[in-house]
């Protein structure tokens, strides 16, 4: 059935070097966009907890924005509105950069701070589902704001979200698709490229599907790993023997409390 | 030792906390009102009283994890606004010791007692880690150093939390209710390494309802009631014969 897949194409190539070939473009799109997201989204999510309220309010704002417009929408306005809001100098350098940078690079950073307002969220509620007792003992100890940040809440709360991250571990490569709209030669853009030059769509479209489901377990297979890996000593679900009086005097760190967003 | 040499500097019955006419509200709750505590170097205060009292509130204000609305606080000289730096500089000096320990659960025990003193003293790694191995054999849990706070029992982590502060050096230990959270059988080593302390000559202010333990070491028993500071003796009057009807009632309560 896939066997079209490894005919020649018109400019002498095979079928699967289209795939492989939108398969990169994919996967350097997700890739890339998540260090933007997740850097930016750790940032905005802290952000979103301190006392500073206009700090807070920025931060807000950065996630109702970005959150809540459609990433299609989103991907319109960095390719098609930003160079014509620019000066007309600038938008037109946007304009003349050669393919298929210039449909990348808007994708990239589309889906870039998309991705990181739904990662904001969730390291948010991962800050506030700390016990207050934790930023008492910091400041008990004469940590500062930032030190209190950086060395009790942050990495308590990216633990604690790292299950909700790999939907947006998973949700990130899966919306590089939308960027075919804007021109972009990815994955989905090429499985249709397949089918328009062969009629064989459901070979076409069930290739690529195929590398998506693999993604999705690879993806969700690391973020196991890292889950593990980065798990806290005696917290985890039977792996040590707890003395009785220890378990209720801390909280459960695996469990997500309420406040957590399930997304998707 | 600590408090030797700061007792010789200013002399045995220097002020380390002074608290005038302190006013704490929640809302439409005074939690404390118009409340009055000196606290000289090398003493050692129990706290107690009803719950809801307001002594907790008290302890938290000293090291300004509550801040107060009127009245002054200051402690070892610096008086405690709402500057930061201030505020900072106090709680260095200032140990604290929670009723449900709030150790750090990502850190191990003994990166928990190295964390402060590097980032906040400045120490190196090497030295912070010295201290703090040197304070976790003195509360005996020197053994357990690599483990996780989750891998201890509740008076294995109250322990820990104590030499936590320790590693700071403070000049001043308050403890809020820190055996209140634990199980029976593990009071007393908890009580065993406060009074260690007490005897090493820490000036302590302690929230507890451990009569015994105050009996042993305290010198004043502070009672408190509805946010006001009811009755100060020591605690050989205070257990024999209170002088108000409320401090009666609650030993009456707690006494059986």
């Amino acid at each position: 059935m896939f066997a079209v897949l490894l005919e020649q194409t018109a400019d002498g190539q095979r079928y699967i070097d289209w795939l492989v070939s939108g398969l990169g473009w994919t996967l350097a799109l997700a890739f890339f966009g998540w260090w933007i997201a997740f850097a930016v989204g750790v940032v905005v999510g802290i952000g979103r907890t301190v006392q500073n309220r206009a700090v807070a309010a920025l931060a807000r704002l950065y996630v109702e924005i970005f959150r809540n417009i459609p990433v299609l929408v989103q991907m319109f306005l960095w390719y098609f509105v930003l160079p014509e809001i620019l000066p007309v100098a600038l938008g037109n350098a946007i304009k003349q950069i050669p393919p298929p940078w210039g449909s990348f690079f808007p994708a990239l950073v589309c889906l870039g701070l998309y991705t990181a307002a739904r990662i904001a969220e969730q390291v948010r509620a991962g800050i506030e589902a700390l016990p207050k007792g934790q930023v008492e003992a910091a400041s008990a100890l004469g940590l500062s704001g930032y030190l209190t940040y950086r060395h009790v809440i942050v990495p308590q709360a990216l633990r604690l979200i790292i299950p909700s991250l790999t939907s947006e571990v998973m949700g990130i490569y899966k919306n590089t698709s939308v960027a075919l709209t804007i021109g972009l030669m990815e994955l989905t853009a090429q499985a249709r490229q397949i089918s328009e030059a062969t009629f064989q769509t459901f070979t076409a479209f069930g290739a690529a599907t195929l590398v998506y489901l693999a993604l999705a377990l690879i993806a969700y297979q690391g973020m196991a790993l890292i889950d593990r890996a980065v798990r806290i000593p005696g917290t985890g679900r039977g792996e040590d023997a707890i003395e009785p009086a220890a378990t209720h005097a801390i909280q459960p760190i695996d469990s997500l409390p309420d406040a957590m967003e399930v997304v998707k | 030792m600590l408090q030797l040499v700061a007792g010789i500097e200013k002399g045995p019955s220097a002020a380390i906390v002074t608290v005038e006419n302190l006013v704490k509200r929640f809302g439409h709750f005074t939690a404390l009102n118009d409340v009055n505590l000196t606290v000289a170097a090398g003493e050692k205060i129990v706290l107690c009283g009803p719950s809801g009292s307001g002594k907790s509130t008290l302890i938290r204000c000293i090291n300004h994890i509550e801040k107060h609305d009127a009245g002054r606080i200051v402690v070892d000289g610096i008086e405690l606004s709402d500057r930061m730096t201030d505020v900072n500089v106090v709680r260095r000096e200032v140990g604290m010791v929670f009723q449900s320990f709030n150790l750090f659960p990502h850190l191990s025990v003994v990166e928990n007692c190295m964390l402060a003193p590097m980032k906040v003293r400045g120490l190196s790694r090497a030295e912070a880690r010295e201290r703090a191995i040197g304070l976790l054999r003195k509360v005996r849990i020197h053994d357990q150093a690599n483990k996780y706070p989750g891998q201890l029992s509740g008076g294995q982590q109250q322990r820990v939390a104590i030499a936590r502060a320790l590693c700071m050096q403070p000049k001043i230990m308050l403890f809020d209710e820190p055996t209140s959270a634990l199980d029976p059988e593990m009071v007393k080593e908890v009580l065993d390494t406060m009074v260690e302390l007490a005897k090493d000559g820490m000036t302590m202010v302690c929230v507890t309802h451990e009569m015994g333990f105050a009996r042993e070491i305290a010198d004043r028993v502070v009672f408190m009631d509805r946010g006001c500071i009811v009755e100060e003796a020591d605690p050989e009057a205070f257990f024999r014969a209170p002088r108000t009807e409320r401090a009666r009632d609650f030993l009456g309560q707690i006494i059986h």
